[in-house]
């Protein structure tokens, strides 16, 4: 098999990987922000609680998540499909790492924005919805696309709870062809060529938004 | 000149105010963070239509005082009454009484994510409904008030402090404020900022506007203030007309922080 031939058969599971990575960002990116909102807010019992569920996805091994939620719940009569697992466990360990840059990012924002914003009578909610949260979300943009990146190359993991990936067609391919110095560059370029537009994208994006918003900072 | 006109109209706003209810009631207020005590059974009027200048060296208190009467800080004793309504910790319907007192910060807190103009709008778009269209307007009459509304559309990093903070108080004036609250308004800026931003206070007071303003600009205070009240420790020492305030004041410690100002 030529190098190219292997990359366009790794390639075939792009779309998986795909799949996987979008319906992962469905989980990462609401988590991250109610719970890092949550915490932020929260004091007492509710902001343990959320601190748990936080710590939780983030310290749990995923791949131990991933054959947990795979093999073991349909003991309990719980039938998730391999996409569905794969996407809901990388995404809520991507997001409930993101939360932690959100409520970063809220905590190291000026005091007296928020003062500014109760003094002109907006209640709390708006101070968060239209000040705290827009300058939040800006300095985060970097997080967001680097848990992005980690999102897309975690999804290698779930070839092995069945999914047809691109590492699980790298492997396929192996069984094949004994090639592993070009199998696994193939494969290593294959990450490449998904993840690096992304990082462009991220950083276009943080561009922009220094502009707008007059934050000089870059990746 | 500014200073005969500002009493003689100071003195019209009295007598029309003679059996109004006052801007501000201040009674035996006191106010701890954690164990240590910020105010000491601080007590205060102020009228409508008057301008009351607080002064005193830092950390005496003044911020603490200036920020209660927007519940930016609570008060654990005593009373608060703004325009009528008492002030209670946690209390219901905060924010409209908030939008009784406009404020302006020391470091401005504009908000920089937004244009100067909606920085303006904000308040009036989302706490009190207003359609864009009638905000804008609003607001770039203010911004006209403060001499700054060809800058509408820039963002606030790119205008100079004495510049800012005429925005930061076109701001507070699109609430439609009654009373306006200043803490420290000209101490983060260069020197040669300052003036503008005085000039923009001293056209407020002109035009009738109750003021509470906390600064060290002692010629602000001869010029514009009713009362000058100087504040040592959590506590006031001294209140008195600024002309009696500066040639003869009563107290030592007051005595003390003239003469230091001064140097
Ligand atoms: N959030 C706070 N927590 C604890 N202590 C504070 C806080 N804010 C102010 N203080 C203390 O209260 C005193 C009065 O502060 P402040 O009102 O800011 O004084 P001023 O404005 O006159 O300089 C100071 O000793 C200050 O350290
Ligand atoms: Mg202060």
């Amino acid at each position: 098999m030529s190098f190219i031939e292997i990359v366009l058969g790794i390639l075939q599971g792009a779309g998986v990987t795909a799949e996987v990575t979008l319906l992962g960002l469905l989980y990462a990116v609401p988590f991250a922000l109610v719970a890092g909102v949550l915490q932020h807010f929260s004091t007492g019992t509710s902001r343990w609680t959320i601190t748990i569920v936080i710590e939780f996805w983030r310290s749990t091994s995923v791949l131990v998540l991933l054959y947990a939620f795979y093999y073991s719940l349909p003991a309990f009569g719980i039938e998730l499909s391999a996409v569905s697992v794969g996407a809901m466990v990388l995404g809520m360990n991507a997001g409930a790492y993101a939360s932690q840059s959100v409520r970063a990012a809220l905590q190291s924002l000026d005091r007296g924005q928020c003062e500014a914003g109760l003094a002109l009578g907006l209640d709390r909610l708006t101070v968060l919805r239209m000040i705290e949260l827009p300058q939040a979300l800006r300095n985060m943009i970097p997080t967001f696309v680097n848990e992005a990146i980690q999102l897309i190359k975690g999804t290698a993991l779930v070839s092995l709870i069945t999914l047809t990936d691109m590492t699980f067609r790298a492997k396929q391919i192996a069984q094949l062809s004994y090639d592993p110095v070009g199998i696994y560059s193939g494969l290593l370029l294959c990450y490449l060529i998904i993840c690096y537009p992304v990082s462009l994208l991220g950083r276009y994006l943080d561009r922009s938004a220094g502009k707008a918003g007059g934050r000089i900072n870059g990746f | 000149m500014a200073f005969e006109f500002t009493k003689s109209a100071t003195v019209v706003q009295f007598n029309e105010k003679a059996n109004s209810q006052p801007a501000v009631t201040i009674e035996d207020v006191s106010k701890w963070f954690g164990t240590f005590q910020a105010l000491h059974n601080v007590s205060l009027t102020v009228a409508a239509g008057e301008r009351l200048v607080i002064c005193g060296p830092s950390g005496s208190g003044k911020s603490t005082l200036i920020r209660c009467i927007n519940q930016l800080e609570e008060h654990q004793e005593g009373r608060i009454v703004v325009n009528g309504t008492e002030l209670r910790p946690g209390m219901k319907g905060l924010a409209n009484v908030r939008r009784d007192a406009g404020m302006v910060f020391q470091q401005f807190n504009l908000f920089p994510h937004l244009s100067v103009l909606d920085n303006c709008t904000l308040a009036l778009r989302r706490a009190r409904k207003i359609p864009r269209d009638a905000a804008n307007q609003i607001a770039m009459e203010k911004l006209e008030r403060v001499r700054i509304a060809e800058q509408a559309n820039k963002h606030p990093r790119q205008l100079s402090g004495g510049q800012q903070q005429r925005v930061a108080i076109a701001r507070a004036l699109c609430i439609m404020p009654k009373i306006m609250l200043f803490d420290e308004p000209t101490s983060a800026l260069d020197p040669e900022m300052v003036k503008e931003v005085l000039d923009v206070m001293t056209t407020l007071a002109k035009d009738g506007m109750t003021m509470i303003c906390v600064t060290h600009e002692m010629g602000f205070a001869r010029e514009v203030a009713d009362r000058v009240v100087f504040m040592d420790k959590g506590a006031v020492i001294e209140e008195a007309a600024p002309q009696k305030f500066f040639s003869s004041p009563e107290h030592v410690r007051t005595q003390q922080f003239l003469k230091q100002l001064l140097h």
